[in-house]
């Protein structure tokens, strides 16, 4: 039997390890939220954990803490590293600024400690020149030693004490997404068409920063981790937000150089998370080399997973697939285990696969189909996969 | 006006083309030209055709949103005008309250049936997005239009609507107002199907729709 890091790393260079690695966990894009009928603390009453350390959120609702016990029942292979940072601030009108993402507002939505993104709230939505973004004063310092605290250590004790795979995220490394945080998602989208010139200024501002980060945060962790995920949402549930040509002018140049510069600082597998129906753009997922994607969002347009296996998966590795938006929430639990059937066997032949859930997993899932879909994983993820059943 | 101008205004609106869109505007203007005409034969024309190339899927949302946002740019020198120059002379057909339904925060849609609706004559409230059903029904107490306008562009929040129309129902105030509703998850099965009046597939069959509700009376 392999060690989870031996699991994780086989299947990333496409051999198959000894069964489909898991993910779950304390991390932005494949963990619960914690909100009601169910989310975290039903699965965690569910499988009779009740001493669990209350839940901690980011801004969106995300347990950042899932407790191991319910990792290592739910047979999860990874451990993960993150930054520290400020704590966010709750301005006089209730609003959130989020003083690690260059001071981004975040705005409550009425439910519990969950806030969202509001295009009018953004701060620097009354940019229009380059020169504004000199005026600004909330851009991140990251040189403040609050970033890095601990965590080299933490790093090397899991990489060293454990054998499950080190996995970093939660860094504040992202580019489409902190131009819409600041300006708006219209604003990112329209910018490229309508203000170019302001685009790339605030951009290269985004990217100082991100690489500035970058270069600390991975001279502490950099020789203990196993993958390095960013994440950039670049698709909407029907297809790229914008085209190919604005991609490779407005986005890939930064990615380009942001995986570039990661890779002399570290020889973690780079994974890229990115949203929806991005099929026609994995070709240039794989020429800019990134090792993985993560979501594989299987409901959006293009995105099934058989096509995707054939046409890119000797050239990047798939990360997700677990449908949350159809089948967990709504799926009895011979439903979900004849999903998670077909996902290992369409993605996982060969290698390359990690299964994990497409995203956050929402409070309308019912906490026996999330463990349903783990023990099925497990058990049926097992090299050589069973092609008929 | 001649017509080539309002195709290159047209044109300026579909290759997301903003300062173009602006110096055709101005200039047409400065030609006599009234803004309602600049609106409904240059404009709205471009911004149809933006939808119709989404729909398709030839154009991605940043294209479509680029166009919307010069459709708004355009619409900022338009509007002083337009309520100065037209809507004291022109007669109201009818009066509509307006808004993007609970739990979503979309406005381009709206925005553009909102503009169309007041084109054509039309008396028209917007109460902004993420409206609620308490709130959708208190405009309707207050203000008593004859349209209400809903919509949605997202499956989940579509299904809000049913709540505006239960409200209307439990407040003894649905048959006093006639409800289209339009956005991207609606069709005429769930307009029918949730008891609204009409729905609007795109801005110019919204305006006809409202036209022929408040002629029936």
């Amino acid at each position: 039997m392999m060690t989870s890091r031996e699991r994780v790393i086989t299947t990333l260079e496409h051999k198959e390890p000894d069964r489909v690695p898991l993910c779950f966990g304390n991390h932005s894009v494949y963990t619960i939220i914690d909100d009601k009928p169910y989310g975290y603390r039903a699965l965690c009453n569910y499988l009779n954990i009740r001493d669990y350390p209350e839940p901690v959120t980011n801004f969106v609702g995300n347990v950042l803490n899932v407790d191991k016990r319910i990792r290592d029942r739910l047979h999860v292979d990874f451990e993960f590293v993150s930054p520290g940072g400020p704590k966010d601030e709750i301005l006089p009108n209730g609003h959130l600024r989020v003083p690690s993402l260059h001071g981004i507002i975040a705005v409550p939505t009425g439910r519990g400690k969950i806030y969202t993104i509001r295009d009018n709230a953004t701060p620097l939505r009354w940019a229009k020149k380059p020169k504004d973004l000199d005026k600004y004063r909330y851009w991140s310092d990251y040189s403040d030693p609050v970033y890095y605290r601990d965590i080299k250590d933490k790093a090397k004790l899991l990489h060293e004490e454990t054998d499950k795979a080190i996995i970093a995220d939660d860094t504040p490394v992202t580019f489409g997404h902190m131009y819409s945080y600041l300006v708006g998602f219209d604003r990112w989208l329209t910018d490229m068409k309508l203000r170019p010139e302001f685009y790339h200024a605030l951009m290269e501002k985004i990217y100082e920063k991100a690489e500035y980060f970058t270069k600390q945060f991975l001279t502490e962790v950099g020789d203990h981790i196993d993958l390095l995920l960013i994440w950039d949402d670049m698709g909407s549930q029907t297809g790229p937000l914008m085209s190919i040509g604005h991609f490779r002018e407005f986005i890939a140049p930064y990615w380009k150089r942001w995986i570039d510069l990661a890779r002399k600082y570290t020889k973690a597998k780079l994974v890229i998370h990115c949203c929806g129906s991005v099929y026609d753009l994995y070709p240039e997922f794989i020429k800019m080399g990134w090792d993985a994607h993560q979501t594989v969002q299987v409901t959006a347009k293009d995105m099934e997973p058989k096509k995707l296996k054939k046409e890119f998966g000797d050239k990047i590795a798939f990360f997700g697939g677990l449908d949350h938006q159809k089948v967990l929430p709504r799926e009895t639990v011979f439903g979900v285990k004849k999903f998670v059937r077909k996902i290992i066997r369409e993605l996982g032949a060969g290698g390359g696969y990690i299964f994990s859930p497409m995203h956050d997993l929402g409070p309308e899932i019912p906490p026996e189909n999330i463990v349903t879909a783990f023990d099925e994983a497990y058990e049926f993820g097992v090299y050589p996969l069973v092609q008929n059943s | 006006m001649s017509e080539e101008e309002f195709k290159q205004l047209s044109d300026a609106v579909v290759n997301g083309d903003l300062e173009r869109a602006v110096t055709l505007t101005c200039s047409i203007l400065e030609n006599g030209t009234s803004p309602k005409e600049i609106i409904l034969n240059g404009l709205t024309p471009g911004m149809y055709i933006v939808g119709e190339k989404f729909e398709k899927g030839e154009i991605f949302l940043s294209d479509m949103l680029s166009s919307a946002m010069i459709f708004e740019e355009v619409m900022n020198i338009l509007k002083p005008r337009l309520s100065s120059m037209e809507n004291k002379k022109e007669k109201k057909i009818g009066k509509v309250v307006i808004g993007t339904i609970e739990g979503d925060l979309h406005s381009i849609g709206k925005n553009l049936v909102a503009i169309m609706l007041q084109v054509g004559g039309f008396d028209v409230i917007d109460l902004g997005e993420d409206v609620s059903a308490n709130k959708f029904s208190e405009a309707v107490k207050e203000e008593s239009p004859d349209i209400l306008g809903i919509s949605a562009l997202l499956s989940t929040t579509a299904e809000n609507i049913k709540k505006v129309i239960h409200k209307l129902k439990d407040d003894g105030i649905r048959d006093k107002v006639k409800i289209i509703i339009g956005g991207a998850p609606i069709d005429e099965e769930f307009a029918k199907k949730i008891g609204a009046d009409g729905y609007g597939r795109d801005a110019f069959i919204a305006l006809e729709i409202a036209k022929k509700l408040v002629s029936r009376g």
